[in-house]
């Protein structure tokens, strides 16, 4: 038998805990209804802005969209749409423009005004490069990023994603990172699979690699496999022609967001399974002051590489 | 000519007998302590309490009550028995948490042998620490805490260590579910110098990678946990008035997923784990000094270091490598402490001393090792320096006792100063013999804080000293009636009410480490009555306790329940004794628990967000990457109330070398699904249940 793969981890209780339904008896909620702000603040993309309303409805809460709602944004101290938007999404033919502050004040009749503030922030640059790696008979890409260029930004995060790009440039995204670096978040990391190669080992992180401001001076190299766990849709099975990386520099707010968001998603993955005395309601950060929703920046350096015609 | 009065003698297993003799005519008392009176062989006939509610806020807990309490996958564990007494919250099931009349697990402070433990869990808490075949006796306090305890602002749990037996030697092996209990006590010299070591190891992991090594696989990966603990003592009889003792524990939990490789072109091993390691060593030095004056000194030495780590080997050919990469946070405390007992006269002793201690936290230390050279990060630490000083006195005059105590005590965190003078009084009022009335005040501070004031789970904690300006303090009054309405039945009521101020909830642990942001400070209080009945007769002994309470806190301008509030919690314990005679005996025992649900926090909005970064397909695992479920800043639902039956069955055999005992318990028997987390999965409320029916064995041989 070539490998053989046994979770042995507290059987008794393996075999007793269990999930079931669960009918909540809801104290009544003093939460008011509010605005919901949507948006990403990309130089790579024009600004937009979602706009939603939070109702409630007895003890039932839904949203819809927020339409006829006043809205301010401010680039610097200049302001760079005001208006009544008449629909629910703020569009703007404008790109944000990295290092630049933006605030946004969205008002509503029978609504607290909401606000938010952020910053775009200049990109984390790299030296890239991936060369392919033979681990007992498979091969993997390994791909390297050196010589950081941090920007001094207080609070700011990196997060790296891995794209393999496609016949037609589809682009797909692996959902699996496997990295030894001791400086990548642990928010994500999954242990106890089989080793990928001796390069990058065991761990894979899902879908991302995060690495906080407070361990990003200490940053030299990332070396790390995209991993690619196929879920069935036929069009992931196009040819791949190269791969993307994409370092992302996070402003406070969009690092702290997506991280939260990330933690809440991933605290219940099997039901029923032990990890689930894990658990722990988890609040999703927020930046709009008198609301919900986030209004973040972020910047982004996109690495390509173009595979060996023959294909791996 | 003296005449022989009254005989009175209270004994308990494994404590000292005192004894007072009265003698008629004159009616003075004569102190066995003063005037020493040679008795005669004296038959003692005691009635036994395990569980023994001494005072306002205080339980005695006797080990001989595992014995006969239900098992926890197969282990006996005091921190399980004492969550059943009032006042007293286990937190969320299955875990080794005391959350003491409102308070937090860290507000309660955990001593073994007089020395700090700062994790008593071991295996996600399902247990504690504390090895019950090394353990003498365990005293809690709810209120009334002695001027000697500080540091922390809810309650105190004392474990003391028992010492080697002087005359035999006497060796036991256990066996449960999860691990393998070894302990032995004696003499290296007779009368002079005893030892007591006892080692529990889970023997899973073991078991397992002996199987896989017969098995010779190729490739194997595991996901396993693996624990131990060790305590060991030597104690010394200098001479009839001077003690020496060496105590030394050691604790280590590792949560851990192992992979292998191993063919032809060579060798390749990882380890992925995370976990804990527990140390403390203490000297103890007692000494009388004279006939009212007792003295006692410890130094001590003890750390908590919770880690994580990834490791891996290689070997192809004639290259080798080892890398290891890890993150850690330590705390490591040295500290010493005098004590004075001076009794002036039968009626009026005091109790004196000081102590002081540096602790060293190091929160966030990476290190990065290949082939053995190793690169650490943030190893700057934060410091703290305790210096304390207190006294208490205790006074007695006909049917009045007082004990009124004070604590001083100087903080410094390397940034600033804080003193704290922390009065404590209990007074206890004794009408008709029968009833006694008892009150009880006391101020504590705590400088030191875990991170989980808002956590439910079980996320491993660690320490950090006050960085704010201000100390954690609390300031509680306590009122108690106790009755001996017959030797078999006692029955007591105890009321309090605490507040809490300076309390810290930290909103986001990395911004709050990184950068000292994202938390508040903030009160709390509580108040409760807890009614308790004793009652031991013949075969038969129960206790129950009923508590009414209310535990709230406040950060900003919101007022809310405290995580584990139980406005009603009730408890009972019964042992019915089915045979004792020379050769046998068997008991059955069961516990009743039933409690309020606790406040908890279930989304109930659910509203769309930009995601995360940046294709949904990206995350395999999660359906819904866009919508953000809000949770509230306070609770806004509780769980379904929780009840759990437990039964146990206890045989005891004598044979002809020492005993075997056999222990069956059946947790939850009635199978209710009491729910451990509440979560929303695919748009329906969902909850776990950690424990439904679940049977449990242990096996103890004695020699």
């Amino acid at each position: 038998m070539k490998s053989k793969f046994i979770l042995f981890v507290l059987p008794f209780l393996m075999m007793a805990s269990c999930s079931v339904g669960y009918d909540v008896d809801m104290l009544k909620s003093d939460e008011p209804e509010c605005i919901i702000v949507s948006a990403l603040l990309n130089p790579a993309k024009p600004v937009q802005v979602e706009l939603y309303r939070l109702q409630n409805d007895g003890n039932l809460y839904s949203y819809t969209e927020l339409k006829g709602a006043n809205v301010i944004i401010r680039e610097e101290q200049k302001i760079i749409y005001d208006g009544v938007c008449e629909e629910s999404i703020v569009k703007i033919d404008y790109f944000p423009q990295t290092n630049a502050s933006y605030s946004i004040e969205v008002s509503f009749e029978g609504l607290k005004t909401v606000r938010a503030r952020t910053q775009v922030p200049p990109v984390i640059t790299c030296t890239s490069s991936f060369h392919l790696g033979e681990y007992r008979g498979d091969f993997d890409y390994i791909i390297e990023l050196n010589a950081f260029e941090i920007p001094p930004v207080e609070k700011i995060g990196m997060w790296v994603t891995t794209y393999k790009v496609c016949e037609n440039d589809e682009e797909v995204q692996y959902n699996e990172m496997y990295t030894k670096n001791a400086f990548v978040d642990k928010t994500n990391s999954v242990a106890g699979m089989p080793v990928k190669n001796e390069t990058v080992g065991s761990i894979y992180h899902n879908g991302f690699l995060r690495v906080k401001n407070k361990n990003l001076p200490f940053l030299d190299e990332l070396v790390f496999t995209p991993n690619y766990v196929g879920d069935g849709h036929p069009q992931r099975n196009l040819l791949q022609t190269g791969i993307k990386v994409k370092v992302m520099t996070a402003s406070p707010e969009y690092d702290q967001f997506c991280k939260s968001l990330y933690e809440q998603k991933s605290m219940i993955v099997y039901e029923g399974d032990i990890s689930s005395i894990f658990f722990q309601p988890k609040t999703v950060y927020s930046n709009i002051e008198n609301g919900l929703g986030i209004f973040a920046g972020v910047s982004e350096m996109n690495y390509v590489f173009d595979l060996p015609t023959r294909g791996y | 000519m003296i005449k022989k009065g009254l005989l009175f003698l209270i004994c308990l297993i494994d404590l000292p007998v005192f004894a007072q003799l009265t003698i008629e005519g004159d009616s003075a008392q004569v102190s066995l302590f003063d005037s020493p009176v040679q008795l005669s062989e004296v038959i003692v006939s005691s009635r036994v309490r395990n569980m023994q509610s001494r005072g306002i806020g205080n339980f005695r807990m006797n080990p001989s009550q595992l014995n006969i309490s239900p098992l926890f996958l197969g282990e006996r564990d005091i921190v399980k028995t004492l969550q059943f007494l009032p006042g007293v919250s286990a937190g969320m099931e299955g875990s080794s948490q005391l959350n003491i009349r409102g308070g937090t697990n860290d507000q309660t402070l955990y001593l073994l042998d007089d020395v700090p433990v700062y994790n008593q869990n071991h295996t996600f808490g399902f247990f504690s620490i504390f090895n019950p075949d090394a353990i003498k006796n365990v005293e809690l306090y709810k209120g009334g805490i002695p001027a000697q305890y500080g540091d922390r602002l809810s309650g105190v749990v004392s474990v003391s260590l028992k010492d080697g037996d002087y005359r035999k030697h006497n060796t036991s092996v256990s066996m449960g579910l999860l691990a393998l209990t070894l302990a032995s006590d004696g003499y290296i010299i007779k009368d002079k110098l005893s030892y007591t070591i006892a080692g529990r190891r889970s023997f899973l992991d073991l078991l397992y990678n002996g199987v896989m090594s017969l098995a010779e696989e190729d490739e194997s990966a595991i996901a396993m946990i693996s624990f131990y603990d060790i305590n060991g003592k030597l104690s010394w009889k200098i001479n009839d008035r001077n003690h020496l003792s060496w105590q030394v524990y050691n604790g280590f939990d590792d949560i851990y997923g192992a992979s292998k490789t191993n063919d032809e072109d060579g060798k390749y091993s990882e380890k992925v784990g995370n976990g804990w390691n527990t140390f403390m060593t203490s000297f103890r030095y007692y000494s009388q000094l004279n006939t009212k004056l007792l003295f006692s000194n410890t130094v001590y030495y003890t750390t908590l270091d919770n880690f994580n780590y990834h490791r891996s080997k290689s070997h192809v050919a004639d290259t080798k490598y080892k890398t290891e990469n890890g993150e850690s946070s330590l705390l490591t405390e040295f500290g010493g402490k005098i004590t004075f007992e001076h009794c002036v006269s039968e009626k009026n002793t005091f109790f004196y001393g000081l102590e002081g201690a540096y602790q060293k936290f190091t929160p966030g230390y990476i290190y990065r090792e290949k082939n053995n050279q190793k690169i650490a990060y943030y190893t700057d630490h934060l410091g703290l320096v305790k210096l304390s000083g207190y006294a208490n006195h205790e006074f007695s005059y006909k049917q009045f006792s007082l004990n009124a105590g004070i604590r001083a005590s100087l903080y410094d965190n390397m940034k600033n100063k804080r003193f704290a003078v922390e009065p404590r009084v209990k007074a206890n009022y004794y009408l008709g013999g029968k009833n006694k009335f008892m009150i009880g005040y006391d101020y504590m501070s705590q400088p030191v804080n875990t991170i989980n004031e808002m956590n439910y789970n079980v996320q491993t904690d660690f320490w950090i000293p006050y960085q704010e300006d201000k100390l954690s303090k609390s300031s509680q009054i306590s009122f108690g009636w106790k009755n001996y309405t017959t030797s078999a039945l006692h029955i007591s009521v105890e009321a309090y009410y605490k507040k809490m101020f300076n309390l810290l909830l930290i909103r986001n642990l990395e911004n709050y480490l990184d950068f000292h942001t994202d938390f508040e400070t903030g009160s709390g209080s509580s108040a409760g009555v807890e009614f308790m009945g004793e009652y031991t007769k013949n075969k038969f002994t129960v206790w129950a306790s009923y508590t009414l309470s209310k535990a709230r806190r406040t950060f900003g301008d919101k007022t809310f329940p405290f995580k584990y509030d139980a406005p009603h919690s009730i408890s009972a314990f019964g042992n019915y004794m089915l045979k004792k005679s020379e050769k046998k005996e068997s008991s059955v025992s069961v516990n009743i628990q039933y409690k309020t649900g606790y406040p908890y926090y279930i989304p109930n909005i659910v509203y769309p967000s930009p995601g995360l970064p940046t294709h949904p397909i990206g995350y395999l695992e999660i359906d819904d990457v866009f919508n953000v479920e809000y949770i509230p800043h306070s609770p806004n639902t509780r769980l379904r109330d929780y009840f759990r039956v437990d039964l146990n069955y206890t045989l005891e055999k004598k044979l002809k070398r020492g005993t075997i005992a056999w222990q069956f318990s059946l947790l939850n028997v009635t199978n209710r699904s009491n729910p451990y987390t509440v979560y929303m999965k695919d748009g329906r409320y969902r909850a776990f249940v950690l424990v439904p029916i679940l049977p449990s064995i242990s096996f103890k041989r004695s020699f």
